[in-house]
């Protein structure tokens, strides 16, 4: 069983005839159980492209070619109703936005039974009193969701939590996290990175971890890619690439974040 | 059917909001096939509607019991009505009653609609939000309903109809003109100008008018649309002009019992009304397209 | 308490458009029309024992201020005098053609309902350069027949030739005759209904809870069911009350093509034999119907989002 989880090769995303909009260039990389990558590089450089694109998310007008080898199986060459199946069952996601990414009329509870209801085929009673569990499990507790049923009664860490517990809820193997503590203050932060860091250990769960903050990154990762202009222009161990960067660009991040920090600190003391 | 345009209108509002007149309008209007179609469809017919005194046509007014509801022949194109007049030269005629009043109750509703508009945006407070208000009432009114019930006091006639139409027609160009007249306010060279000791009058005909000129000349297009659909049917339900003067909804209320004898007599008018009001609507359609670019955007 | 509180002012806000629509229709009559009233409205063939009459129920020889109170006093007690030609009280006429109107009105609804969302949702499912061209021009005509027209071909075509539908009348509330009327009424609203299910629907496609509802498995169809479909009604319904008031409007043309005996041809009639009170009557009560029905569709809506309520937007 050697196989990695995730396996990623020459992955290309081209938006619309022309190739002037190459995304995503040539792309590669591998993911264990277990393991957490990553993907760090300025806004605007590919990364959530790539996150899409693994899941089968882009729109219609992306031409997506490669592969991408999940649980032994290429993705790419799935047809949609299977992906389906994959989406939300062997892979979850969870994004930037969180109160935006729950539908706002729709009770958070309901939108946390839903995979289940889809890929476990629950009824709709017991897929509710499942996902109180799953929302107990990610600290919101019945009251909390008795008195704020709906994401715009909730604050935006609390709503994180609640995306967490419907990527999560059936147990899939890889969990995409796309910029998911951005909009968050840092104790937030801190507590979102602590939930995922449980389930990872609980299950063996593989994260791809997209990012443009440096300090979360030595927090949370195992290795590190770094993307710039659609490619990957660095990977390696976090302490490598952190301590020693090969690629000027990468050293440029390294750099600005170091820099910050000390600022930060000057600022503070 | 004033009303649907309104509606129609208010959910293009948001893509017009900022009322910038983009450089370029008329050349991409001009790349636009419907925007051309619809063009030349509404400007053939208002030459028509020009030129009828000239045209060698029978008089519309001329019964002829001799000859009632002949159906189309060499001596009468489109054939003779309930009283043998010639149903060509009434269709030609009543083109004249129908735009003149799709023209002028829209531009009185537009010329209401700068005065009001224009009296809210600049003052502000309170006269602004009193003289929205007010328009809200009639906005609240069930157009059509609002104009039959101004016909059925008034009385037909065309002064009549102007009137009834215009008067529930003129807060979209208020609301307009208010909306671009807060935008442009706000914008630094006006502010600018403002300093430099323009007048108001300047800074309207200077920056006001070009910024609204996109949207009104879509809501204009669409206004006369709803303002020919509505004389039609104030005409049919002989709340309109007055007889025996032609006009296309009354020439169909006239014969609406003959469609199996004599369809000519329903088609030609109805036909007549629906291509008037079409022109007008792809006009604005177009218009609308062209100033957000939504075709380009959405279909890439 | 902000229940209470929204709910108020809604009604206050009904109140105050109330007695303006009212008051213009005052305005109207009591102020534009050319010397006397009672003459202009009955026209020149009037006897003057009718005119006489109009000008006492108009209050006509008394004060303008006292006209307009009697006048309003009047309108909210849903008196509306006495009708000449039936001479029957006009709230009571009202009242025994009403209910054909609300049924062809009702149908109307919920054809351009059906239709308009069904609509709607196809051409945002079915995106292409051509299909919504083609949509276009189909909605550009449609919004363009005028609906007596359109009644008459329908009535031509489905009753006289093909004989599928009856051609006209209530027809003791048979469904079947209310196919043909309350279609061509529906038709020019449920392209706009469509338009406006299509903008929003697209838009609520783009936001990212439908990603996220699609990155737990969701098909792109299932997605927009059961998530985009709830965010989008919201403006659907909005414009569906305000459809009403020229649903109602329409209706008075509709009925007449269609012999339908509702308020709309009772109106008509009145028009035509210079009946003042019923005809005002009968478009006051419309009048009254739509604003009453508007406020209603805000208070429920606003109480079933309670986004609405706190002055938010939709989907914000």
């Amino acid at each position: 069983m050697s196989e990695p989880l995730l396996k990623i090769n020459n992955l290309n995303v081209v938006y619309g005839a022309s190739a002037q909009s190459h995304v995503v260039k040539d792309v590669s990389f591998a993911l264990d159980a277990g393991e957490t990558i990553a993907i760090i590089g300025e806004s605007g450089t590919g990364k959530t492209t790539l996150a899409l694109a693994v899941a089968g998310l882009l729109d219609r007008n992306a031409h997506v070619d490669g592969q991408v080898i999940f649980d032994r199986e290429d993705l790419l060459a799935l047809p949609e109703e299977a992906m389906c199946k994959v989406r939300g069952g062997g892979i979850g996601m969870i994004f930037q936005d969180p109160r935006g990414s729950l539908d706002p009329s729709m009770k958070v509870v309901d939108q946390v039974a839903e995979p289940l209801r889809l890929h476990q085929g629950m009824k709709k009673k017991e897929a509710r009193r499942q996902a109180r569990h799953l929302l107990e499990a990610v600290s919101i507790s019945d009251e909390v969701i008795a008195v704020a049923p709906h994401a715009y009664q909730l604050s935006g860490g609390l709503c994180q939590r609640v995306m967490m517990a419907a990527a999560l809820a059936c147990n899939p193997k890889l969990l995409i996290a796309d910029e998911p503590t951005s909009s968050l203050d840092l104790t937030l932060q801190a507590q979102i990175i602590e939930l995922l860091r449980e389930r990872q250990k609980a299950s063996g769960l593989g994260v791809i971890f997209i990012t443009h903050d440096l300090a979360l990154v030595a927090k949370i990762a195992d290795r590190i890619m770094v993307m710039h202009n659609g490619a990957i222009v660095e990977q390696g161990s976090v302490e490598a690439v952190i301590d020693n960067p090969a690629n000027p660009y990468t050293a440029g991040l390294v750099s600005a974040w170091t820099g910050g920090r000390e600022g930060e600190g000057i600022a503070t003391a | 059917m004033v009303s649907s345009q309104k509606a129609l209108a208010s959910t293009w509002e948001p893509a017009q909001s900022n009322g910038i007149l983009r450089a370029g309008l008329l050349q991409r209007l001009m790349k636009n096939r419907t925007a051309i179609a619809s063009l030349t469809l509404a400007g053939f017919i208002v030459l028509i509607a020009l030129l009828v005194p000239l045209l060698p046509i029978q008089d519309p007014l001329l019964p002829d019991y001799d000859q009632i509801m002949q159906s189309p022949s060499s001596g009468h194109f489109l054939g003779t009505d309930l009283h043998g007049r010639d149903q060509l030269s009434r269709l030609l005629w009543a083109s004249r009653t129908s735009l003149l009043v799709g023209i002028v109750a829209t531009l009185m509703a537009v010329s209401a609609g700068i005065v009001i508009g224009g009296l809210a945006g600049y003052s502000g407070s309170i006269i602004d939000s009193l003289l929205m208000r007010f328009s809200d009432i009639f906005l609240s009114f069930p157009a059509i309903l609002g104009a039959i019930a101004i016909m059925a006091i008034l009385g037909p006639g065309r002064q009549n109809i102007f009137l009834a139409i215009a008067l529930f027609t003129w807060p979209v160009f208020a609301r307009l003109f208010r909306s671009t007249i807060l935008s442009v306010k706000e914008r630094t060279f006006v502010r600018a100008a403002r300093v430099l000791g323009s007048s108001n009058m300047r800074i309207f005909i200077r920056h006001v008018m070009p910024n609204s000129a996109g949207p009104l000349v879509s809501y204009t297009a669409m206004a006369v649309a709803g303002a020919i659909l509505a004389e039609a049917g104030l005409s049919f339900i002989n709340l309109g002009v007055q007889r025996p003067n032609p006009s296309w909804g009354m020439m169909l209320a006239e014969s609406m019992g003959q469609f199996e004898q004599a369809p000519w007599l329903i088609l030609a008018p109805g036909t007549a009304v629906t291509l008037t009001a079409l022109s007008f609507i792809l006009l604005g359609t177009a218009v609308t397209n062209a100033l957000d670019g939504k075709n380009a955007r959405e279909y890439q | 308490m902000p229940f209470f509180r929204f709910i108020l002012y809604r009604l206050l806000q009904m109140v105050v458009v109330l007695l303006g629509a009212i008051t213009i229709l005052f305005v109207v009559l009591y102020l534009l029309v050319p010397g006397d009233a009672a003459q202009v409205s009955l026209g020149n063939h009037a006897s003057p024992e009718a005119v006489e009459a109009l000008r006492s129920h108009l209050g006509l020889d008394r004060p303008i201020w006292e006209q307009y109170g009697l006048y309003l006093w009047r309108a909210i007690h849903l008196d509306f005098g006495t009708s000449y030609d039936l001479n029957r009280s006009v709230s009571s006429i009202i009242a025994d053609y009403l209910p054909a109107t609300a049924y062809l009105a009702g149908g109307a609804l919920l054809l351009e309902t059906l239709f308009g969302i069904g609509w709607g949702m196809y051409l945002t499912t079915n995106r292409s350069l051509r299909l919504s061209s083609l949509s276009t021009i189909a909605s550009a005509i449609l919004l363009s027949v005028p609906v007596f027209f359109l009644g008459l071909l329908l009535q031509y075509f489905f009753a006289s030739k093909l004989k599928l539908l009856p051609i006209s009348g209530l027809g003791g509330w048979n469904p079947l005759n209310l196919v043909l009327p309350a279609l061509s009424l529906a038709a020019a609203q449920s392209v706009i209904i469509a338009a406006v299910m299509k903008t929003t629907l697209a838009e609520e496609m783009r936001k990212p809870y439908i990603l996220a509802a699609r990155s737990r498995g969701l098909s792109r169809s299932r997605a927009m069911r059961s998530h985009a479909m709830r965010n989008a009604l919201g403006p659907v319904v909005t414009i569906l009350g305000i459809d009403l008031g020229v649903l109602l409007g329409g209706a008075m043309i509709t009925e007449i093509v269609f012999s339908w005996p509702g308020l709309g041809r009772m109106t008509y009639y009145a028009a035509q034999a210079r009946d003042v009170p019923l005809m005002l009557g009968g478009v006051i009560v419309l009048v009254i119907i739509f604003i009453v029905i508007n406020t209603l569709i805000d208070i429920v809506y606003g109480l079933l989002d309670p986004r609405v309520r706190l002055g938010g937007g939709f989907g914000e």
